[in-house]
C-alpha cells in the first residue's frame, strides 16, 4: 500500500515539472511572436529610419552652415547686377534703348529698328521656350533687327560695347556695306537674352549650391558691364532682388 | 530470505534517472526564462534607446527646418545667383570659340589693309567679303594672309568666289569663309 502511495506521489510531481515546462515554452514562444518579433521589427525600420534622419540632419546642418555663412546684403547686389544683366523675362523696351543709346554713344544714325517675332511677354512663355532652346543655345533670347549708318570704326565699336551692356546680347548676324565714303550701312542682327526663375526652388531639403570660382570669374566679368539707367517708361514688372520671394512665387 | 530479494530495485534506479531528468528540466526551464528575460530586457532597451535617438533627432531636424525657413530670403538669392551664374558661364564659354564676331571682325580689319572693303555679311557659319583691292599686289598680299596660321584658327574653308578687274586698274573681288565652330 506505502509503495503505491510513492509512484503515485512522484508521478504527480513529474507532471507538475513537464505542465511548467511546457507552460513557459509555451509562453515564450507566445511572448516572441506577439511581442519579441514585432519589436524587433519595428527595430530594424527604426534603425534604417534613424539613419535616414541623421544624413537629413547632416545634410540641413549643412545647408544651415552654408546660409549662414552668406551676407545678404552682398547677396542682393549681386542678384540685383545680375538680374540686369540677365533680366527673369523679355526686356523689349530695355533692349531696345539699350540699342539705341549704344548707337547715339557711338554717333552712329539708327535707321531701322525691328523685332521679327516677340510672342508673350511673360516668363510662363518663357519658361516654355527654356527648355526648347536649352539644348541649341543653353539661353532663351528675343531677336532685334537694326539698321545703322556711320563710320566702320564706330559700327565696329557697336558691335564690342553691345556685348558688354546689359541686358546681355549678341550679336547674331551682320551686314556692313558701302554707303558713301567714308560711310556705311549694317544691318544686324542681335540676340537679347533672359532666364525665368527656376521651377523648383525652396525645397528645404535641397541643398544650396555654392558658387564656383569660375562662377566668380564670370560674375567679375559681369561687373564690368554697362548699365543705362533705365527711364519711367522702360520700367518693367522683373522684381528686383530685395523683392524677390521665391518660396511664394 | 526476504532481506536478500529488493523487488523496489528496478524502480528505484528508474526513479533516480526520473528525478535527475526533472531537476535538468526545472533547471533548464529557468535557465530559458533568465535568457528570455535578458534578451527581452536588452531588446527593449535598444528599442528605448532607438526611440529617444530618433525624438533627439526628428527634434534638431526641427530647429534646423526653423533656421532655414528664416534664411529662406538668403536661399532665395543664393539659388537665383547660381542659377544665373551658371548659364552664364556657359553663354561666355560657348561664346568664346573662333565663332566669336569680336575676333572676325578684328581679323578682318587687320588683314584687309588698303582694300576697300564695299560688302561683309556675316551669318550663322559663313563669312562673305567683297572688296576692292587698288591693285593686284595688294590683293596677292591679302589672300596671302587669309591662308595664315592665324586665318586657320578661324576658318575652316576660304574660297575665292569672284575677281574682276576694273576699268581704273583696280580689282573687286568676292571671298567666301566658313567659320570654325
Amino acid at each position: 500500500m506505502a509503495k503505491i502511495d510513492l509512484a503515485f506521489g512522484q508521478d504527480k510531481k513529474s507532471k507538475q515539472s513537464y505542465l511548467f515546462s511546457g507552460f513557459v515554452l509555451i509562453l515564450v514562444v507566445l511572448v516572441s511572436l506577439f511581442w519579441l518579433m514585432p519589436k524587433l521589427m519595428a527595430i530594424v525600420k527604426a534603425n534604417r529610419d534613424l539613419n535616414v534622419s541623421r544624413k537629413t540632419l547632416a545634410e540641413l546642418t549643412k545647408k544651415v552652415t552654408t546660409l549662414e555663412g552668406l551676407s545678404k546684403p552682398e547677396l542682393t547686389d549681386k542678384v540685383d547686377l545680375a538680374l540686369k544683366i540677365l533680366p527673369l523675362e523679355k526686356d523689349v523696351p530695355g533692349a531696345l534703348s539699350t540699342l539705341k543709346k549704344v548707337a547715339l554713344n557711338n554717333e552712329l544714325i539708327v535707321n531701322e529698328m525691328s523685332i521679327p517675332e516677340v510672342g508673350e511677354i511673360t516668363s510662363g512663355s518663357a519658361e516654355t521656350k527654356t527648355s526648347k532652346n536649352i539644348k541649341e543655345e543653353a539661353l532663351p533670347s528675343l531677336s532685334v533687327k537694326l539698321t545703322l549708318i556711320g563710320p566702320r570704326e564706330k559700327i565696329i565699336n557697336f558691335f564690342n560695347q553691345v556685348e558688354t551692356t546689359a541686358p546681355l546680347m549678341k550679336v547674331s548676324g551682320l551686314s556692313i556695306s558701302q554707303k558713301n565714303e567714308g560711310t556705311d550701312e549694317s544691318l544686324i542682327e542681335v540676340r537679347t537674352y533672359f532666364l525665368p526663375l527656376p521651377k523648383t526652388i525652396g525645397k528645404l531639403e535641397q541643398t544650396v549650391v555654392p558658387v564656383t570660382s569660375q562662377e566668380e570669374k564670370i560674375f567679375n566679368e559681369l561687373s564690368s558691364f554697362k548699365i543705362f539707367e533705365k527711364s519711367v517708361f522702360e520700367e518693367t514688372s522683373s522684381p528686383s532682388a530685395a523683392k524677390l520671394d521665391l518660396f511664394g512665387y | 530470505m526476504s532481506g536478500e530479494i529488493d523487488f523496489l530495485k528496478g524502480q528505484q534506479v528508474g526513479g533516480a534517472l526520473k528525478t535527475k531528468f526533472l531537476h535538468s528540466l526545472k533547471v533548464g526551464t529557468l535557465v530559458l526564462i533568465l535568457a528570455y528575460c535578458l534578451v527581452s530586457a536588452a531588446v527593449f532597451s535598444y528599442w528605448l534607446f532607438l526611440s529617444n535617438q530618433t525624438n533627439k533627432i526628428n527634434n534638431e531636424i526641427a530647429v534646423k527646418k526653423t533656421k532655414i525657413t528664416a534664411l529662406k530670403d538668403v536661399e532665395s538669392l543664393q539659388v537665383v545667383l547660381k542659377q544665373r551664374l551658371s548659364s552664364l558661364d556657359k553663354f561666355f564659354s560657348s561664346k568664346k570659340g573662333a565663332g566669336n564676331f569680336n575676333n572676325l571682325l578684328a581679323f578682318i580689319n587687320q588683314t584687309a589693309t588698303g582694300i576697300n572693303i564695299k560688302e561683309l555679311k556675316i551669318a550663322e557659319d559663313k563669312m562673305n567679303f567683297t572688296g576692292l583691292a587698288p591693285n593686284m599686289m595688294i590683293l596677292e598680299n591679302f589672300l596671302n594672309d587669309l591662308k595664315s596660321n592665324e586665318s586657320s584658327s578661324l576658318f575652316s574653308k576660304i574660297t575665292l568666289s569672284s575677281i574682276d578687274r576694273q576699268e581704273d586698274g583696280s580689282y573687286l573681288f568676292s571671298v567666301l569663309l566658313e567659320i570654325k565652330k
